[in-house]
């Protein structure tokens, strides 16, 4: 009896499935068992056949290119990057010869340099230093100076404006003017209050902020000191005005009505609303029953993010415009790196230096990626005057290509990612009314040297 | 009779429906599993929905496209049934010879495995994976397997278990017969020792199933992976929006075979359970 | 411990067996296979780490020995203590939740008054949470409970049980550490059912149906036969729960995307060591956190099992 029903319950759930798929439901995984288990060993006949671990599809679309182009084999392997970093460290401290290149995304490269994973491009510099754009040239260096991990791509941090609402607002949208508004901490608290006043947001939320968070100084200097210099200060307080006088929307970044506010009016919103638990029909239906709206102004993001906004703009796609901000940022990317461990060094570096130095594969993946913006310059600045329709014909990577050069990679420090998550969570306290500037700037202290007691806090600190 | 009999009655329904409800909230899970495996993800996004949708195809090719489920199903069936195996022969085993063996030794044993059923496998994780790794294991299926011949949760479990369902008497008159100790063991220990088996069995198995961070960090190729890394793998698949019904579809395709094959187990273990539960 | 039977009446304790120091030495026999594959994976392993914890080693590189600098550094790490309080308050609600209701489902199908039927059934569906992977559970209640796509609050809001949705993983603190509570318990309760069953079929029948006669209520029943016998799996289910639980990490590392939100409620115990280990690259340290985690966990089982003890002796 129990079993009968049992087995109903799941003839059910399978049922449910097959019903619904009609032609297709030969495919249960039991039909597809082409191959026993044991008999993995097929390296024999492709020895020269390198294999590459990475976070993302891209390279798979590279390497598919590559066979086409050279006829060699390229196996690309994706992991899941919640615990690729973990993955890479345990495999390649075991010294694993299972794979030739790997990536790594800017923030791993200096444990995996320090590691002696990353096999000496050397051979690759000159090309390198010539050809591809400064920060990635620097971001694949080790303490030493040696190159050991080279891009296809580069992601250039930029702020992403509504053209039309600036037009409305500022009366320009010429992106070297929105670039003044958004030049310094103040001036974007000047420019939020601008834009509150005709109506609109500046921002979705606060967060948008933190991409700008290292400027001048590095989170941590060269004596362990954890750097909070006035130009954090200027950016807490501005997250904390913007978020307490309501001059951003607060649609969190990759909330529904973050991305519904990229293609039209948003409802107003206060904190105490949780725009997670909003869905796209419900925004509509607010605005349709009458409700008070807005309009969120501009967006920062790297370039991946540009795309995003692109692709969610709908009806304003073609509106945006995009321009620097209160520093010249960049975030994520891909970076290849060769595996010392591997037997296929010269394979390796081959694929690596067609991903990364071909001026062919460069423009082909511009055109196929659709706005990915690649690390090589020429390619880049050949392309100088493309001019892009989804944000108002500029000339995209032009800005970027400027942009880029202003770089700075000493600046970029191992404890960032730490030092950036913490003092996000001690704005947040404050915005939130929970607690004082002064006590979260403590727990921010607290929080950073108590994960990395090797970090100091300077007599300077902006606490008691 | 009248009143008594009402309230009883009422009071079994009241019962019955609370169980009910239960089963509800246990299954319920697995039918908006099922269910958002068959539609889109811009429909799971907008909206709830008690029926099936028309998005399983696009969702499969979806999932086919990312990943050799079939293949992570064989490889997470392979491990399973060998750790099973193991766990229950050679913890039978252990259990037996702890429980009616008097031999110096047999207390520090027994004391070790009590104190490492309380060791958290994180802390042996780091150094585990040392090991295989100097023991050229990495990226095969012995570290996931081997160590199941050392289960001291499932020994405890075990020698208690016989300890009492099994008298010590029972073992004289074979003895008596000259019957050989693994004999013994064999034909009459085991059999009575089966429900607790079992009971450990099914666990084992399902352990091995769903298991998630040893797999990831042993294997390496591919085609070796199991299921649930698998599964794991689909995030990395940019734009989970369009793909959000397609994961729920590898997860439903993870779970179902796993509650078909239940249906068999726990028939077993079940009806083992009373069998065991020593009728005097 | 043990699942109590009656022996059989007349059993001959004392063995004549002539050859019974000989026979005893199949216990080596016995245990060896488990010794060996023991030792190689249970306990080189744990030395290796502990080996680790007297290091400055970053999980690759050089290791420099600091001898106990890390266990000091963990007893003032104020983020490890946070978080070991977020376990036992998630573990907290879980336990109650699970023991609570196995042991209910437990007493309504013993009760010899109801008889109630459809046993195995029930059993059946309350085991299945048991059966998916952790990865397909937090995948499962994250996408459901979550954002944008929400299913729960849909349902919830369609049947009218509340009028606003609610922000279940990513709201307030206390709000995520009940869900992870309650989709442990979910997971779990079938489980504890089954062994609780096991147990009570142990019992003899016979007792019930003389308490029943003797007119026994039902409480009398509970707590004088049921509960007494139920002691010794009681005690196995919750120490196995609890060495469970204070490892708990794939749930609220997975529903909180690996970020611990809201505010780190979410970052457990073992969490915070795996983050250690493998975000901060300070293996040593995230060794000497697992050990500190093993002496905590010993203390907690001890205790359990004194508890335990002390009542059977009342």
């Amino acid at each position: 009896m129990k079993k009968l029903i049992c087995l109903l319950l799941a003839m059910v759930m399978v049922l449910s499935l097959v019903a619904c798929g009609s032609n297709d439901t030969g495919k249960t995984p039991a039909n597809d068992n082409k191959e026993p288990v044991a008999s993995d060993n097929n390296n024999e006949q492709t020895a020269e056949k390198i294999v590459v671990w990475t976070l993302a599809n891209d390279l798979k679309q590279f390497a598919e290119k590559y066979k086409e182009d050279t006829g060699r084999e390229v196996e690309v392997v994706v992991f899941d990057s919640a615990d690729y970093a973990t993955k890479i460290m345990q495999t390649l401290g075991a010294q694993s010869k299972d794979l030739d290149i790997f990536v790594g995304e800017p923030q791993m490269l200096p444990n995996f340099f320090e590691a002696g994973f990353a096999a000496d491009l050397s051979k690759l510099e000159s090309d390198v230093a010539e050809k591809l754009v400064g920060y990635t040239y620097q971001a694949g260096q080790d303490v030493d100076g040696t190159l050991r991990a080279v891009s296809y791509q580069a992601c250039p941090g930029s702020v992403i404006y509504r053209r039309d609402l600036a037009i409305e607002v500022f009366g320009t949208d010429d992106p070297a003017a929105i670039g003044e508004k958004f030049a310094t901490f103040n001036a974007i608290a000047e420019t939020a209050a601008e834009l509150d006043a005709a109506g609109y947001k500046i921002f979705g939320d606060t967060g948008a902020l933190r991409w700008f968070s290292t400027n001048s100084n590095p989170w941590v200097n060269e004596n362990n000191e954890i750097i909070v210099d006035q130009d954090r200060l200027d950016y807490f307080d501005a997250a904390v005005e913007l978020y307490q006088k309501n001059y951003v929307a607060h649609a969190s970044e990759w909330s529904a009505p973050w991305y519904s506010s990229m293609a039209g009016p948003l409802p107003v919103l206060t904190p105490d609303t949780n725009v997670w638990d909003l869905t796209g029909d419900g925004l509509a239906e607010d605005i349709a029953n009458g409700a008070e709206t807005t309009q969120v102004f501009s967006y920062v993001m790297p370039s991946w993010g540009a795309l995003i906004i692109r692709d969610n703009a709908a009806d304003n796609k073609g509106k945006f415009g995009i321009c620097s901000g209160a520093s010249s940022f960049f975030g994520g990317g891909t970076f290849l790196a060769v595996n010392e461990f591997s037997d296929k060094k010269d394979a390796a570096i081959d694929f690596i230096e067609y991903c990364t130095l071909n001026n062919d594969t460069a423009q082909w993946w511009l055109e196929t990626s659709n706005g990915d913006v690649v690390s090589n310059k020429e390619v880049l600045a050949a392309n100088a005057d493309y001019q892009n329709e989804s944000f108002g014909n500029q000339n995209t990577y032009g800005f970027y290509l400027e942009e880029m050069e202003n770089i700075d990679y000493s600046l970029i420090t191992g404890y960032d990612d730490a030092c950036k998550e913490a003092f996000g969570a001690a704005i947040v306290s404050v915005q939130k009314g929970e607690t004082t500037k002064e006590e979260a700037l403590k727990e921010f202290y607290t929080v950073v040297t108590t994960q990395f007691p090797e970090l100091v806090i300077p007599a300077d600190a902006p606490i008691n | 009779m009248t009143l008594a009999k009402v309230k009883h009655k009422s009071v079994k329904s009241l019962l019955y429906l609370f169980l009910i409800l239960l089963s509800t909230v246990c299954f319920a899970p697995f039918w908006m599993m099922i269910i958002n495996a068959t539609r889109s993800g811009n429909e799971i996004m907008t909206g709830f929905s008690m029926l099936p949708g028309s998005s399983l195809t696009t969702n499969w090719e979806v999932v086919a496209r990312n990943v050799d489920l079939g293949r992570g199903f064989v490889n997470s069936l392979f491990i399973a049934i060998c750790n099973t195996a193991l766990v229950s022969y050679f913890s039978a085993l252990t259990a037996y010879g702890l429980a009616f063996y008097k031999f110096r030794g047999n207390k520090v044993i027994f004391t070790a495995l009590l104190i490492f059923m309380m060791v958290p496998s994180q802390l042996s994780m780091l150094g585990f994976y040392d090991l295989c790794n100097k023991m050229h294991l990495i990226d095969s299926y012995w570290p996931l397997i081997l160590p199941s011949i050392a289960s001291p949760s499932t020994v405890f479990f075990l020698r208690q278990y016989i300890l009492s369902v099994m008298p010590r008497s029972v073992l004289e008159a074979p003895r008596i017969d000259g019957a050989g100790e693994l004999a013994i063991f064999h034909r009459i220990a085991l059999p009575i020792m089966a429900p607790g088996i079992a009971t450990m069995a099914i666990g084992a198995f399902i352990g091995s199933w769903n298991s998630y961070l040893l797999p990831m960090l042993i294997i390496n190729t591919p085609a070796k992976r199991t299921l649930p890394v698998m599964v794991a793998e689909l995030n990395a698949v940019r734009d989970i929006t369009t793909n959000l019904g397609a994961s729920y579809l590898a997860v439903a395709i993870s779970v179902v075979p796993i509650m078909i094959a239940f249906c068999f187990f726990s028939k077993y273990i079940i009806s083992g359970i009373s069998a065991g539960s020593v009728k005097e | 411990m043990a699942i109590k039977t009656r022996r059989p009446a007349g059993e001959k304790l004392k063995s004549r067996n002539s050859n019974l120091k000989n026979v005893n030495n199949y216990g080596y026999l016995f245990c060896l296979p488990f010794v060996i594959a023991f030792v190689v994976f249970n306990i080189y392993p744990v030395f290796r780490t502990f080996q680790m914890s007297l290091m400055n080693y970053k999980g690759f590189g050089k290791e420099t020995f600091i001898g106990f600098q890390n266990y000091i550094r963990a007893f003032k790490d104020v983020l490890f203590r946070e978080s070991f309080v977020n376990t036992l308050k998630m573990w907290g609600l879980n336990i109650v939740l699970q023991l609570g209701l196995a042991l209910l489902l437990t007493i309504i199908f013993n009760d010899i008054k109801y008889r109630m039927r459809g046993l195995s059934i029930f059993r059946a569906i309350f085991y299945l949470p048991n059966l998916i992977a952790c990865t397909s559970v937090a995948f499962l209640f994250k996408t459901l409970l979550d954002w944008k796509y929400g299913s729960f609050n849909q349902v919830l809001m369609d049947l009218g049980i509340i009028s606003e949705q609610i922000n279940w993983l990513k709201g307030e603190a206390g709000t995520a550490q009940a869900v992870v509570g309650v989709v442990g318990a979910w997971m779990w309760f079938g489980n504890s059912f089954i062994m609780l069953m096991a147990g009570v079929q142990g019992i003899n029948a016979s007792y019930f149906e003389a308490a029943y006669i003797d007119g026994a209520n039902r409480w009398q029943v509970f707590s004088k036969i049921t509960m007494p016998l139920l002691r010794p799996i009681m005690l196995y289910v919750a120490v196995t729960s609890l060495i469970g639980g204070l490892q708990l990490f794939d749930i609220p590392y997975l529903i909180s995307g690996t970020t611990g939100d809201p505010g780190r409620s979410l970052v457990t115990a073992v969490f915070y060591l795996y983050n250690t280990a493998f975000k901060n690259n300070q293996m040593g340290y995230a060794a000497a956190l697992a050990f500190v985690l093993f002496l905590i966990i010993s203390v907690f089982c001890g205790i359990a099992f004194k508890l335990m003890n002390r009542k059977e002796d009342d």
